[in-house]
């Protein structure tokens, strides 16, 4: 499982979409590229499964150029781009069955794996309706039964919980999550809360420049709210990213437990009201964009 | 890519079912039978109904030449007059959309990111579309033998074979036509607006200074060619300004000549599409 992505641009007309992006990740976890509406995201992730193409540069999926031999490529990818549609007058089980039979399963394997999916998705109760009737919440969860047909290595997600209801996020962050453990799933979100919960990689995007990439180490930063004392506080096994009176900000560089982390706090005559983990995902975000709107 | 290429004969089939549901399904399909069921039943009763009027314009000509065969022909004609358009119709409803709604419907997202090579893609909804007007023309082709057989007790069956695969060719060209034209526009309503104004307008214009100029009608244009249609029941040319009336079917090399500008127009415009189609983008 794998995807190298090499010094992508994509340019439209006067429009530069994307510039020189390259990154590579391995084996399962969940990559989120994350960025505001417009940086790029989507664009990125057409080029991946062969939607759009590139100016310049390549997609490798499993070492095969996208771009020279997308159905090698893609055989082992599953997708979601955009706010899915069908072809009108197919109903949602025709759907399912022709992106089956296109992965080449045969006809006994598509109906069970139908079944599954439509049953992960929690889409089944509807999947004999023609899909002009959907809305737009049962379209995406029949757009992500259709991604993840065939058991997929790979799974590129853009944005899968856009226009599902509380429960439907929930559910399929659930999904994600899962999964994420035995596939390679690439998502693109501009939520950050959605971002933590799932990325154990994140690639920053802003301007069509990935301004950040790298893995997130979400459970080694820690928030301690309080009264902060001592102005030439030293804690053993972690480093102190930044502080104040009210708050301190700190990152594990051992296997140090928290609790022995709030007893050296406490020791050292800091009161603690709130003890949590740090949004690492959200500051390296403002951040990073902060930096790069500076920049353009 | 060698097991992908083997594989193509099933994805092709596989697709070719897929869309081919989603053309017999749809509102344009159930809107052209309607439409046939009402020409033919309307075709059908004059057939009937004026019967006489056949054998009043055979009169006019050589009285001993006219025979039971040569009227069968003559009715033949008439139902092939009407035929003409029909798939020139049919294509416009089911070929002018036909990339143009990847687009514009976002269809384009899951089908260009499954592993099937978009030729595959294209062919396979190339070959429904003509399923599915070949099956709407077979309802009108099929009555008008049952009621040239039913008024005049025979049908001249090698012009009807010929005239029938004529049809076919011509159902082929007009659809890729209609796909080229599809395939150069993301929005639907400028490919239906450009596929008639071609057909319709352009086409026409050039046919109208070409016989004006050199008292000819153009061979090159796509519904000249199709004219051959019922040229081969009797060789009765109405659309130039000097019109040409002869009761034997058309000769051989016009024939070859209809077929061969209806290929031409089918393979440039098969292939134009196909280089449009691989490089559409979804933006």
């Amino acid at each position: 499982m794998n995807i190298a992505v090499n010094k992508v641009s994509k340019r439209y007309g006067d429009i530069q979409a994307l510039t020189d992006i390259s990154f590579e990740v391995e084996g399962n976890g969940c990559l989120v590229l994350l960025g505001p509406n417009g940086a790029g995201k989507t664009t990125l992730m057409k080029i991946m499964t062969n939607i759009i193409r590139p100016t310049s540069g390549e997609v490798r999926i499993n070492g095969i150029n996208v771009r020279e031999d997308p159905g090698r490529a893609l055989a082992s990818v599953g997708s979601l781009i955009e706010q899915p549609e069908f072809y009108p007058y197919i109903t949602g089980y025709e759907a399912l069955m022709f992106t089956c039979m296109i992965k080449g399963l045969s006809q006994e394997r598509c109906i069970s794996e139908v079944n599954r999916v439509s049953g992960l998705t929690h889409c089944r109760d509807y999947l004999n309706r023609k899909t002009k009737e959907y809305s737009r919440g049962m379209k995406q969860r029949v757009g992500l039964a259709a991604a993840l047909i065939g058991n997929p290595d790979i799974i590129i997600l853009d944005e899968p919980t856009f226009g599902l209801d509380p429960n439907g996020m929930m559910e399929i962050r659930e999904i994600i999550l899962n999964l994420k453990n035995v596939k390679l799933i690439v998502l693109s979100t501009h939520l950050i809360y959605e971002a933590e919960l799932l990325a154990d990689h994140i690639g920053i995007i802003d301007h069509g420049h990935l301004i950040h990439f790298g893995p997130v180490e979400k459970d080694r930063y820690l928030e301690v709210r309080g009264r902060i004392r001592g102005t030439d506080l030293k804690l053993n096994g972690v480093d102190i990213i930044n502080r104040d009176e009210n708050r301190i900000i700190l990152r594990k560089n051992s296997d140090i437990e928290n609790w022995e982390i709030i007893k050296a706090l406490e020791s050292s005559g800091s009161s603690i009201e709130t003890f949590d983990y740090y949004s690492v995902i959200e500051d390296l975000y403002r951040n990073s964009v902060s930096h790069s709107d500076a920049e353009s | 890519m060698i097991s992908w290429v083997s594989s193509m004969p099933n994805k092709f089939s596989v697709a070719f079912s897929y869309y081919f549901k989603n053309y017999y399904r749809s509102k344009s399909f159930y809107l052209m039978l309607a439409l046939i069921i009402i020409i033919s039943g309307i075709m059908s009763y004059f057939s009937f109904r004026y019967q006489s009027k056949i054998n009043t314009f055979l009169d006019r000509f050589d009285s001993t030449t006219i025979t039971t065969s040569l009227k069968s022909r003559a009715l033949d004609y008439i139902w092939s007059f009407v035929l003409v358009d029909i798939p020139v119709y049919a294509a416009v409803f089911f070929g002018s959309p036909s990339i143009s709604s990847e687009i514009e419907d976002r269809t384009a997202f899951h089908i260009f990111s499954l592993p099937v090579g978009r030729m595959t893609i294209l062919s396979a909804k190339y070959a429904a579309a003509y399923a599915a007007t070949v099956l709407i023309s077979l309802i009108y082709i099929i009555l008008e033998a049952i009621i040239t057989i039913r008024i005049y007790g025979t049908i001249d069956m090698s012009s009807y074979l010929l005239s029938l695969m004529l049809t076919l060719i011509f159902i082929a060209s007009v659809l890729a036509f209609t796909f080229f034209i599809s395939s150069i526009f993301n929005r639907n309503i400028y490919a239906y607006i450009t596929v008639l104004i071609i057909y319709f307008l352009v086409f026409n214009a050039v046919d109208v200074i070409t016989s004006l100029l050199y008292s000819t009608t153009s061979p090159f244009l796509l519904n000249n060619a199709a004219n051959i249609i019922m040229e081969v029941f009797v060789n009765i040319n109405l659309f130039t300004f000097s019109p040409t009336i002869s009761l034997s079917p058309a000769s051989a090399s016009k024939i070859f000549l209809a077929v061969a500008v209806m290929i031409i127009y089918l393979v440039a415009s098969l292939a134009a599409a196909t280089v449009l189609f691989e490089n559409k983008e979804a933006k």
